[in-house]
């Protein structure tokens, strides 16, 4: 075997040990983040909050300022996408009723800038 | 060519092979998924997340699920750091952006979550291990009465006039965070939460009183408001007169 033909395959030999370490024993793991990239189950459960909140208070400031930092979308859709999850994935009913009462307060406000 | 060098090649092709590998898989394409979790929250993302716990607590009176809340952030002591936001929010070092207005609401509501996480046992923070079954089943986080078992005149010139300091405490003797104390007088009231100057202990509080004003106090979970407080006068050794203070000790029978 040429000496290239072994360089070449210790090569890749390290180079596939390198990809499994780094994508499979160590992946990156990122910090200091924002809810934004929070996984789908935890927003829900973040919208979950504001709609317990806003269920109590009957006051949308809060709701809306917390879920436009979940989602560039308006918070209308960030709201019925979390229901829609709740909903998928068997949430108790008075919660999907608490996410519901939000997502409908949430469409039918008329925002002239955040409350 | 010698058996060394072929070794050599053979060990700088496996390591330039592996660096290649593992900047691949960091920095070029990484497996990093874009599904955090609350525990990789920026410090004032997990700020506000704390907020959105205790604010849904005082909604829900559900303190489970404020707990399994709370440990999505992985911290410690989830209690001190309730309390530790309370404290920044109250001095201005932090703000919330969800809640802008409500400094004095947002520091009830971490200081109240925290205080009924204390009184669940899960997190031991000020009070010693649980023996009994913690009353982790209770739909809300609920305080035993507390009653009066100490009121003392302050005399100190040195101490703000008026000034009336209290003291709450379980049934141990331990001092309770996040109990909420009414203060009441003449066309006004207050609320007053304990737990909110860690340095003079856990259980403590304070307020001021106006020369002449009557107040009554009242740890809102307890019965019976303490009525009549005044300020009293003291005098110092050359005989000047000044308004003193009052220490109120409740604890839980």
């Amino acid at each position: 075997m040429s000496r290239w033909i072994r360089f070449l395959l210790v090569l890749l030999l390290g180079l596939a040990a390198g990809l499994i370490y780094g994508w499979l024993v160590s992946p990156l793991e990122y910090v200091n983040t924002t809810p934004d990239i929070l996984s789908a189950d935890y927003r829900a459960d973040y919208v979950l909050m504001t709609a317990e909140i806003y269920a109590s208070s009957a006051d949308l400031g809060p709701a809306m300022r917390a879920l436009s930092l979940l989602s560039p979308q308006p918070p209308a859709v960030t709201a019925a996408e979390a229901l829609a999850y709740a909903q998928a994935t068997g949430y108790a009913p008075a919660d999907i009723t608490l996410l519901q009462n939000l997502t409908i307060a949430l469409q039918v406000y008329q925002p002239g800038g955040l409350p | 060519m010698s058996r060394t060098r072929q070794w050599l090649e053979l060990a700088l092709g496996l390591l330039l092979g592996l660096s290649l590998g593992l900047a691949v898989a960091w920095g070029i394409a990484p497996n990093a998924r874009l599904d955090t979790s609350p525990a990789a929250l920026r410090a004032d993302h997990k700020d506000e997340y704390r907020l959105l716990v205790a604010y849904a607590y005082i909604s829900t009176g559900d303190v489970g699920r404020a707990q399994t809340r709370l440990a999505l952030l992985q911290e410690e002591d989830a209690a001190q750091a309730l309390l530790d936001e309370a404290l920044r929010l109250r001095s201005g070092q932090a703000q919330s952006m969800f809640f802008p207005n409500d400094t004095e609401q947002s520091v009830y509501a971490l200081a109240l979550l925290a205080n009924a996480l204390q009184q669940s046992g899960v997190v031991p923070v000020i009070e010693p291990a649980v023996t009994s079954s913690p009353v982790l089943s209770l739909p809300t986080a609920t305080f035993a009465p507390f009653v009066l078992v100490s009121q003392e005149t302050v005399c100190e010139a040195d101490s703000p006039n008026g000034l009336v300091r209290i003291q709450v405490r379980d049934s141990a003797g331990l001092p309770l965070a996040g109990v909420e104390i009414l203060v009441a007088w003449e066309g006004g009231q207050q609320r007053i939460v304990t737990g909110l100057k860690p340095e003079l202990g856990n259980g403590y509080a304070d307020f001021i009183m106006s020369p002449g004003v009557f107040y009554s106090v009242r740890p809102v979970p307890s019965g019976a408001p303490i009525t009549g407080l005044v300020a009293p006068d003291c005098t110092t050794g050359d005989e000047t007169i000044f308004q003193g203070g009052l220490l109120l000790v409740f604890e839980q029978p």
